[in-house]
């Protein structure tokens, strides 16, 4: 546990929520490991596949009765159009590399390409001060480890 | 006794301050949308459904010979690499000269639910090989995979022996599937039947891999939330709360007869570990991977535990080959200030001596 701060109110809480955490987490985990648990979670996954199956039949009903485009057949139109541009983009690039200097590159960047005679720095030696990363806090939010 | 009063006051003041600012700034919290996630400029090379190839343009005048080709993992999103600015991998090593193309995973439309391992191993990766070999003109090639993405790496690399890939760097990559914990257990065959789940899903949703991911760690979602008010005063921390938040929301979903293949061959038979994996007629043998390797691991990854982990470098046939086991978890290992102090420093010197 970490050294109490000076007149901090919330340290004993934040220490409680942390341990509490902790132990949530170990006491799932070896219920989870039981095939108990395994077996019960895949009747879960059934009922909650079966009824995702029943609501989307339903909704289909529901849409043809009043002559509306469903789920799928946004994502049939949708699909058709992402392949369309899958093609122009292809295009795009083949037209790229058959003729370089043509103004469809607009995407590539601009200038000379940089050498690729980089060699990497002798043991030891310091890296550019541009490439120095900032550090952000130690703890990550939802991040679901430590 | 003076130093002590002097003491109380300022701490006094400074959770009065604490206290202000988690009002004001909870309120900034609720009315902002969230930072802007991977914003390295790059270039889109080629998309094919759900694959797409990316060329992150450089960012100093002079980088190494050899371009780097990171492979994503299909559950996952490419921005956790590339979080912010002074918080991204990928901006990092192109500051540090390396040429860096992506592939990253667009959601699998509904007739890609038929993709297997083999269209992303014997297909999409080594098209995007060919596709950065074109674009930067170089015979060779480097390869990063993350978590399964290292795990397609690997494949590729078994099954392309003498290919154009001079080196790989894996993250986080499971291979032995005995140790994949929690996960074996929910989908084991007594009881999980994934054929019934395939053939009525299509492609396996993103909340079901959410909830796969969520349940590792239940406690998780509420802690979070607590630690979140209890920081809320701290910019940078909820800053990156929010990134993180982000990504880990924002899950892809899988492609069905992948989910159907990955379920029974390697993680009820586990048939990859075994040397009895076959993709497109051949037979998978890690020992065939000659190649310079490097996989780092994170000590307290509880997605891809270490026992999962370890048996790649011991089963690939490379002289050249090293395991780093460094302090994180499975997302921090990659993103973070762990990161940034561990794994990408280590990442780039041994890359850089390798891609000249």
């Amino acid at each position: 546990m970490a050294e109490q701060p000076l007149l901090d109110p919330f340290w004993f809480w934040r220490n409680l929520v942390e341990q509490m955490g902790k132990s949530v987490n170990q006491n799932a985990k070896e219920n989870m490991q039981s095939e108990e648990f395994g077996r019960a979670l895949a009747h879960v996954t059934d009922a909650s596949v079966a009824g995702r199956n029943m609501t989307r039949a339903l909704m289909k009903k529901y849409f043809e009765a009043f002559d509306l485009p469903s789920r799928s057949d946004m994502l049939a139109l949708d699909e058709r159009l992402q392949a369309i541009e899958d093609q122009l983009i292809n295009l795009t690039a083949t037209l790229n590399r058959l003729n370089p200097d043509a103004p469809v590159r607009a995407a590539q960047p601009t200038g000379t390409a940089p050498a690729r005679t980089r060699k990497p720095p002798a043991a030891g030696g310091s890296p550019p001060s541009s490439a120095a990363p900032t550090a952000p806090p130690s703890s990550g939010g939802t991040e679901p480890d430590k | 006794m003076n130093a002590d009063r002097q003491s109380i006051a300022d701490s006094v003041r400074t959770q009065l301050e604490r206290t202000l600012q988690r009002s004001l700034k909870g309120l900034d919290y609720l009315s902002s949308p969230g930072p802007s996630l991977g914003v390295t400029p790059r270039d889109l090379i080629q998309r094919r459904g759900t694959m797409a190839l990316y060329h992150y343009r450089p960012m100093v005048d002079e980088i190494y010979r050899v371009p780097l080709l990171v492979v994503m993992a299909l559950t996952n999103r490419g921005y956790i690499l590339d979080l912010a600015p002074g918080q991204s991998l990928i901006e990092f090593l192109l500051k540090r000269g390396h040429d860096i193309y992506m592939v990253d995973w667009n959601p699998p439309r509904s007739d890609e639910k038929r993709l297997r391992i083999e269209d992303y191993v014997l297909d999409f990766i080594p098209d995007c090989v060919r596709q950065v070999q074109q674009h930067s003109g170089q015979e060779d090639v480097n390869l990063v995979g993350y978590c399964m993405g290292g795990l397609l790496t690997s494949l590729y690399m078994a099954l392309h022996v003498g290919g154009p890939v001079r080196n790989m760097a894996v993250f986080t990559t499971p291979i032995d599937f005995t140790g994949m914990g929690l996960f074996r257990n929910w989908t084991d065959k007594s009881h999980f039947d994934v054929d019934r789940l395939v053939d009525n899903v299509g492609n396996v949703p993103r909340e079901f891999i959410y909830s796969g991911f969520d349940m590792l760690r239940p406690a998780d979602r509420y802690t979070g939330q607590i630690q979140l008010w209890d920081n809320m005063w701290n910019s940078d921390y909820v800053k990156s709360f929010r990134m993180l938040e982000r990504w880990t929301n924002d899950i892809l979903p899988l492609p069905g007869e992948y989910f159907r293949q990955f379920t029974k061959e390697l993680m009820w038979e586990n048939k990859l570990c075994k040397g009895e994996l076959m993709l497109g007629g051949r037979r998978v043998d890690l020992r065939d991977i000659n190649v310079p390797i490097l996989h780092a691991i994170a000590e307290h990854d509880h997605i891809i535990p270490y026992q999962a982990s370890k048996a790649l470098v011991e089963l690939v046939g490379a002289q050249d080959k090293a395991e780093l086991v460094l302090k994180g978890g499975h997302v921090s290992l990659v993103a973070g200030g762990n990161a940034i102090k561990r794994l990408w420093p280590a990442l780039d010197a041994w890359l850089g001596v390798r891609a000249t």
